[in-house]
């Protein structure tokens, strides 16, 4: 490409022509001392808390700690550029980051420059990192569906737009694949999605990002990546600029989606930078505010009532265990701040349940109102009977002569589990869930081989979309199915699935024979 | 314009101590220290007796200003010492401070206690130090019209600095406590560098098309 030369140099005199000579003002201060991500800086009397400074490299900082003689600051870029002696000025300005449809699609570090080797952000809309949360007149309680597209998850612990839903586990069991599906899952919703990368393998999320570029669902996402090899003062300060870009779709009346991968490695970033600024340790050498730190952020996701656009922001944060140690300090913290919790067990990971979500501990407290009717109608009851299920199965284990009607609970369980299966990367439309679990909870499955329950599934959908067209849209339009109270079942539903029973079983006749 | 309180550059070239605790341990001896001179009325003559002892002692005798710091020599011995040397020219006052000093083992902040005696001094008459850095040496008419303007901005009365930077091309920098008045050339290119370089990135993101040559490619 050849610049034309004239253009630029008309704007360049323009540049010159308005340029009027103002004195330059500035506090500042002196580097005392500077090592690991953080400096201690003599003078800069006049700085406040959170203001950011610049360095002479060029490189920011954040005041963090204002003490008696000397202020600590947060160095957010490289800190091997800074020496002792270097003057530090104060900006009088927060930390910001861009914000607009101009960063959907790219991958951003935590101050908002490009990773992706697209060249600068296109918008000139900024705004703080930190920001208050919006208060209790502001909001609305929880009423729209986020499906994630999973199974499991829609049908017993359904998340709502708005809503703070935890996704909890060791590592290794599936808690990102959870929050990818569910940003996958978002595409032609609206709903922007934001991905928080903190202190993760770079590997790992090149691969994520990866997935998403190839479902299509990254014309709607942002990946805000600090990684693993990142500084800790950026794995400190990443959840907040994601909230940030996610909050100006919210305020904007949008709805949006974040991902924080993971909040404990931000806790451990954050206890490193208290620790270096030598703030009181407390339990786990976690510093005090370390609630406050993960409250605040998570605050900020919320439903804005219709006077201010009725726009939403949904988070997914997660956080990783240390041999299912839920009782640990950050576990117990972001437990109590979110409105339920997805818990995924090691265990049902290695015997195949995926996703690995332990049924019976896993709460959505908010999100039953925010449900799609239908879905309400046809999965009630479903966690407790898997519950029962599994009691049942324990029991069973002992190896006693069971009667009848146990084993047929125990057979419908099994299948039931078998259902609630779903691979990778493949979220299901709603109203295929519908189906799938009215088939499941309504006795359809019981004559199935259990192995045989995920070919029938899919077999199901396939014939649903190809002869019952017209009742998946009637579902789909409506939102809502007809259930007969007496039964507990609806006949068109019952009709559609015995004539693909029938089909289904004359079809394995015939592969048998 | 009121002339520095010291004529030596002496006390500024160690102006910059990075050890905060020293700083702080000093300001409490350099306010008791001017207390005392203040209550005898003997302000000007102690700052002079100081500021004597800091060129004319320590500077020249560094060993002896080891000795003084040192640890492994007790209290005793350094009063002794201190009753020897200055004894005969020292005024009662400076002696008893240097004292009270030694018996609680901080006779290594001398010089920072030094440096902060002056800093209450200025703040009790109303002086306010000044740094003024020009590109090229600046005539005392010229650093007494400026100090005459800089009397309206400041608080008190400004003690001016001066010091010279090649580096700032032209113009004046001038500072006051921790905030620089920065009317540089320098500082003023580097403002119409970083301009000239965000409106064109900003021109170029706005309408890429618009720098292109069609012709070209």
């Amino acid at each position: 490409m050849k610049f034309k030369a004239d253009e630029i140099a008309s704007v360049i005199q323009q540049e010159i022509e308005h340029y009027d000579s103002q004195i330059d003002v500035r506090e500042v201060g002196r580097v005392l001392e500077v090592g690991d991500g953080i400096a201690r800086v003599y003078g800069l009397s006049g700085v406040m808390a959170g203001e950011m400074v610049e360095f002479p490299s060029g490189v920011n900082g954040l005041a963090f700690n204002l003490e008696e003689n000397s202020v600590g600051v947060i160095i957010l870029g490289d800190y091997l550029d800074i020496n002792e002696g270097d003057e530090v000025r104060s900006t009088g300005q927060l930390l910001s980051v861009p914000v607009g449809d101009a960063v959907l699609g790219r991958v951003l570090d935590p101050l908002g420059n490009p990773l992706d080797g697209k060249g600068p952000v296109a918008t000139t809309d900024r705004r703080p990192l930190e920001n208050p949360a919006p208060g209790v007149a502001d909001r609305q309680p929880v009423k729209e569906p986020l499906q994630t597209g999973i199974k499991a998850i829609d049908a017993m612990t359904p998340i709502g737009r708005g809503q703070r839903e935890l996704i909890i586990g060791d590592r290794k069991t599936g808690k990102t694949s959870i929050c990818i599906d569910t940003i996958i899952n978002q595409k032609n919703t609206g709903v922007k999605c934001f991905y928080v990368v903190v202190g993760q393998k770079e590997s790992t999320v090149a691969g994520l990002i990866e997935v998403l570029r190839a479902e299509g669902a990254m014309d709607y996402t942002t990946v805000i990546l600090a990684g693993a090899s990142a500084p800790a003062p950026l794995q400190y300060v990443a959840p907040y600029a994601g909230c940030a870009m996610a909050e100006y779709f919210m305020y904007k009346g949008d709805h949006a989606l974040v991902v924080y991968d993971d909040l404990s490695k931000q806790a451990v970033a954050y206890r490193e930078l208290s620790l270096l600024m030598r703030r009181p340790p407390g339990r786990e050498a976690y510093p005090g505010d370390i609630f406050y730190c993960h409250s605040r952020l998570l605050e900020r996701a919320a439903k804005l009532n219709e006077k201010l656009g009725g726009g939403s922001l949904t988070a997914l944060p997660i956080v990783e265990t240390l041999e299912g140690e839920v009782s640990a300090y950050i576990p117990t913290n972001v437990i109590s701040i979110t409105d339920g919790q997805i818990y995924l067990q090691p265990d049902l990971f290695f015997a195949g349940q995926r996703p690995a979500m332990n049924v019976g501990i896993s709460v959505s407290r908010v999100g039953g109102a925010a449900q799609v009717p239908a879905m309400k109608r046809v999965a009630g009851g479903l966690r407790l009977a898997l519950a029962a299920f599994r009691e049942l199965e324990a029991f069973a284990q002992l190896g006693t002569d069971l009667d009848a009607a146990t084993q047929a609970r125990l057979d419908r369980g099994y299948r039931m589990t078998e259902l609630l299966k779903q691979g990778l990367y493949s979220p299901l439309d709603v109203i295929d869930q519908v189906f799938a679990v009215y088939a499941g909870t309504r006795g359809h499955m019981d004559k199935v081989p259990v192995e045989e329950v995920p070919v029938w599934e899919e077999g199901l959908l396939e014939f649903i979309h190809e002869k019952k067209q017209s009742l998946w849209d009637k579902i789909k339009r409506a939102g809502d199915v007809e259930i007969d109270k007496a039964t507990g079942r609806n006949e068109e539903i019952d009709a559609a699935i015995a004539e693909y029973q029938d089909l289904y079983s004359s079809k394995r006749q015939t592969a048998t024979l | 314009m009121a002339e520095q309180s010291v004529p030596s550059d002496a006390r500024f070239a160690a102006e910059f101590n990075p050890d905060v605790g020293v700083e702080q341990v000093a300001a409490i001896y350099a306010e008791a220290a001017f207390g005392a001179a203040e209550s005898a009325g003997r302000t000007e003559s102690m700052l002079e007796e100081f500021d004597s002892l800091i060129a004319d002692v320590l500077d020249r005798h560094p060993k002896f200003e080891t000795l003084l710091g040192s640890a492994l020599i007790p209290h005793d011995e350094k009063t002794a010492i201190l009753d020897r040397t200055l004894g005969p020219t020292a005024s009662s006052l400076m002696l008893n401070f240097l004292k009270v000093v030694s018996r609680h083992g901080r006779l290594d902040c001398l010089r920072a206690i030094h440096r902060r005696f002056h800093a209450v001094y200025d703040a009790a008459r109303g002086r306010v130090p000044v740094e003024l850095i020009t590109a090229t040496p600046v005539s005392d008419a010229e650093a007494a019209a400026i100090a005459g303007m800089l009397g309206g901005m400041v608080r008190g009365e400004p003690v001016l600095r001066r010091r010279v930077d090649p580096a700032l091309i032209g113009g004046a920098v001038v500072r006051v406590g921790d905030t620089v008045y920065d009317g540089s050339i320098a500082r003023q290119l580097e403002n119409v560098r970083r301009k000239m370089i965000d409106r064109s990135a900003h021109e170029i993101q706005s309408r890429r098309d618009r720098f292109s040559n069609p012709a070209g490619n």
